[in-house]
């Protein structure tokens, strides 16, 4: 545990003066101090706390006139958060603290564009999920469509969207000429900046050429890769600057599939909070229910039944796995192994048809619920898992020796795509990106939630951060995910499947943070009840953002078709990056 | 349909060149492989995989989509990827369908209510198929891809009639 004395103590050495720094409910440590102190905070806490783990704004508009940005900032080797709280007034500019934790690089660009504050100091000041035409959406004065105008609503013209397209093969090198304009800014949608930065418009630590001409050998291009591009595993567009077959600088660009889930969240009963949150994480949807229900069960005080939690944890797992092999097979056809990927869609076919048998879906099942699951395990259920976990561990060892036991394979992933132990660290990552870095982390196992903390489970844990190392953590956190449904299906305690609940529920006011170990790493849950059935700010702490992040960062000085493997390797899912 | 059922073993067909092309068109359906989001697990990758087996039929992806016939809109559309839609559509070669997968695709789904979703794929590209559900399983774009077929045929035969 970390003192508020020594975060007293540290603050005063930097001369800050908070404006208050206590236990508040169920967010534990909150530090709130003056916008002016935020940069100065954040240098004096940088050598405690190792990760910035998300941040998060909320229109308090209503309630004192300002706009809340809240810091998490983690301590791993003390297993303890500290929350950092500023208010600014409305449209004000918020200082970037991108020099202190890389981490707040794309978080701090949405958090501005959805409030509608400023950004100084940040390296690439661009909005990141919104286009033009689009107001601050999370703004409570913006309001959502009705049904009758969403039928209505009209794109632009035709003639626009050419103009558009030209604009597309010059972003990712120029700033547009006016920034107003918003034809040029179709896709840097403006500058959240006062004014365009000077300088290339390149993210922070990602290497340029030199200026002098006579430096370089061959011309250098602008390779767009994505949206459609069969290994980006979604929309992702990744604008690479190339030298040959070499990538000498890359930018990610993100929001292809921003449909607005916060803000929806807001409209939605506690209920109906799960429907949302599966079409986000969509491979791995029972984890992501499961951090919104854990997250109202806490503001609410709702009590599980033994047996509701048991469940969770035995789904969460059978999605774990039904998730890793989506991810393990298509990473094999990444680098040109096409059998691995149907032996391994065949092996997800056979967990689909368990999650199916009990939630009644192959995919955005709506089973964790507030309170706990919808339907009880069905006999049937057991006897399919049965059959299946006699197969599976052989199976695992199948996939190994068609895919990672190849000579070839190996020389593909070992080396390459390498993150560092810090710059996993620093960028966020957590999950099998950081376990793979050589960070000793695993919420399941560090803070355990549901029931987790009777499982037996190891944690793996590699040093070297590349792809072989991320591939032999996920191949092993499947094995572990085998012995917990093992264990839940011999110990599962009878009992009640769910509380009873009102059939509106409301949940008084607070503030509170869940995190749960989803398929891709922390996924959080950070909700404001304002005491009503429907939340007043919903955030969702997507792990795959960070994870891009890191991705990015490893992809200058590589070759085109090792980027494709080591994109492949992070898993994203841009249901959750773009929500 | 195997001709040697209709016509009988070792026979001669004469047929108009344009209705072989038609019937030919209808068996390779090639799909692009250009998932947007949760849909395209189900309509793309389980599609491809071993139980649902769409390559019987004649229907496998491709991951460009100058070599596709069919462009699956696997998810919602937004503002910024409509420009990228209509643009893959463009660059697809004619003869070309679409199938709108999906309650996203066809109206805007669970998230029309948000000012940045596109409320409906055929505001953007001509669709010829729509597949409701959200997602839609296997099974359904199996029957979707049926019913693609069988309108590519119909619309041969109208064009033979005229």
């Amino acid at each position: 545990m970390i003192s508020s004395d020594y975060i007293t103590k540290l603050l005063h050495k930097a001369s800050v003066a908070p404006i208050s720094l206590e236990e508040e409910g169920h967010l534990g440590l909150v530090l709130r101090i003056e916008v002016d102190d935020l940069l100065a905070t954040f240098k004096a806490l940088r050598s405690s706390f190792e990760q910035l783990i998300d941040l998060l704004g909320a229109d308090l508009l209503e309630r004192d006139n300002s706009i809340e940005i809240t810091y998490r900032l983690r301590s791993l080797g003390e297993n303890d958060d500290l929350v950092i709280k500023v208010k600014l007034a409305p449209g004000a500019t918020l200082p970037s603290v991108t020099d202190s934790y890389l981490s707040a690089l794309l978080p701090e660009r949405e958090a501005c564009e959805m409030f509608g504050l400023k950004l100084s100091g940040h390296p690439n000041p661009k909005y990141l999920l919104l286009s033009e035409g689009i107001p601050p959406m999370l703004l409570k004065s913006v309001p959502i469509r009705s049904h009758e105008e969403a039928q209505a609503a009209e794109l632009p013209s035709d003639d626009l969207s050419l103009q558009m397209l030209n604009d597309l093969n010059e972003r990712g090198i120029e700033p547009p000429e006016d920034p107003d304009d918003p034809l040029q800014n179709y896709l840097f949608a403006g500058w959240l900046s006062p004014e365009p930065p000077e300088g290339p418009l390149v993210p922070r630590n990602i290497r340029r050429v030199s200026d002098n001409p006579e430096a370089l050998a061959t011309d250098h291009y602008l390779l767009q890769m994505g949206p459609q591009h069969p290994s980006t595993h979604g929309v992702l567009n990744v604008a690479c600057e190339m030298d040959g077959e070499t990538i000498i600088s890359s930018e990610v660009h993100v929001g292809n599939l921003h449909r607005g889930i916060e803000k929806l969240a807001e409209n939605r009963r506690y209920n109906q909070l799960a429907t949302l949150v599966d079409r986000g994480d969509y491979v791995g949807g029972c984890n992501t229910e499961l951090a919104v229900a854990l997250s109202v069960e806490q503001l609410a005080g709702i009590e599980v039944p033994e047996r509701a939690s048991w469940i969770r944890v035995m789904m969460a797992e059978i999605n774990r796995l039904a998730s890793h092999y989506i991810w393990f097979g298509p990473s094999g056809l990444d680098s040109g192994a096409m059998g691995i990927f149907l032996f391994c869609l065949y092996d997800r076919e056979l967990w689909l048809d368990v999650l199916e048998e009990i939630t009644g879906q192959r995919m955005m099942f709506n089973y964790v619920r507030p309170g706990g699951v919808v339907a009880d395990i069905t006999p049937r259920s057991i006897a399919m898992i049965e059959d299946i976990l006699k197969i599976a561990d052989s199976r695992l060892d199948e996939h190994y020796e068609a895919l990672m036991a190849s000579e070839i394979y190996q020389q593909r992933a070992c080396g390459v795509g390498v993150v560092s132990k810090e710059d996993a660290l620093s960028l966020g990552a957590t999950g099998f990106v950081a376990r793979a870095s050589g960070v000793d982390w695993d919420l399941r196992r560090d803070r355990p939630y549901a029931a987790y903390d009777k499982m037996d489970f190891d944690v793996m844990v590699a040093d070297t951060g590349d792809i072989w190392a991320r591939m032999v953590c996920r191949l092993d956190e499947m094995r572990q995910s085998l012995r917990i449904i093992r264990q839940c299906l011999d110990g599962m305690p009878k009992g009640d499947f769910t509380a009873k609940l009102p059939r509106v529920l409301r949940v008084p006011e607070g503030e509170c943070y869940v995190p749960v170990e989803s398929t891709r790493g922390e996924m959080g849950v950070h909700i404001y009840s304002d005491g009503t059935d429907k939340p007043y700010r919903m955030r969702y702490r997507p792990p795959t953002l960070y994870s891009l992040m890191t991705a990015d960062l490893t992809l200058p000085g590589l070759f085109l078709a090792d980027a494709i493997v080591t994109l492949g390797s992070f898993d994203f899912c841009f249901g959750e990056i773009d929500r | 349909m195997a001709l040697d059922s209709v016509v009988g073993e070792n026979s001669i067909v004469f047929l108009k060149s344009e209705q072989f092309f038609d019937w030919a068109r209808g068996r390779s359906l090639w799909y692009m492989a250009f998932g947007i989001a949760c849909c395209s697990l189900e309509g793309l990758i389980a599609a491809a995989g071993p139980r649902f087996d769409f390559d019987r039929h004649g229907i496998f992806y491709r991951g460009v989509p100058r070599h596709s016939d069919v462009m699956i809109v696997a998810g919602t559309v937004n503002r910024k990827m409509a420009v990228i839609v209509k643009r893959l559509y463009e660059m697809m070669p004619e003869p070309r369908y679409v199938i709108s997968m999906g309650a996203c695709a066809n109206a805007g789904g669970p998230f029309r209510e948000y000012p940045n979703v596109v409320t409906g794929v055929d505001k953007i590209i001509p669709v010829d198929i729509y597949i409701p559900g959200c997602p839609p399983r296997p099974e359904s774009v199996q029957y979707g891809f049926l019913q693609l077929r069988k309108k590519i045929n119909d619309e041969a035969k109208a064009r033979l009639d005229k």
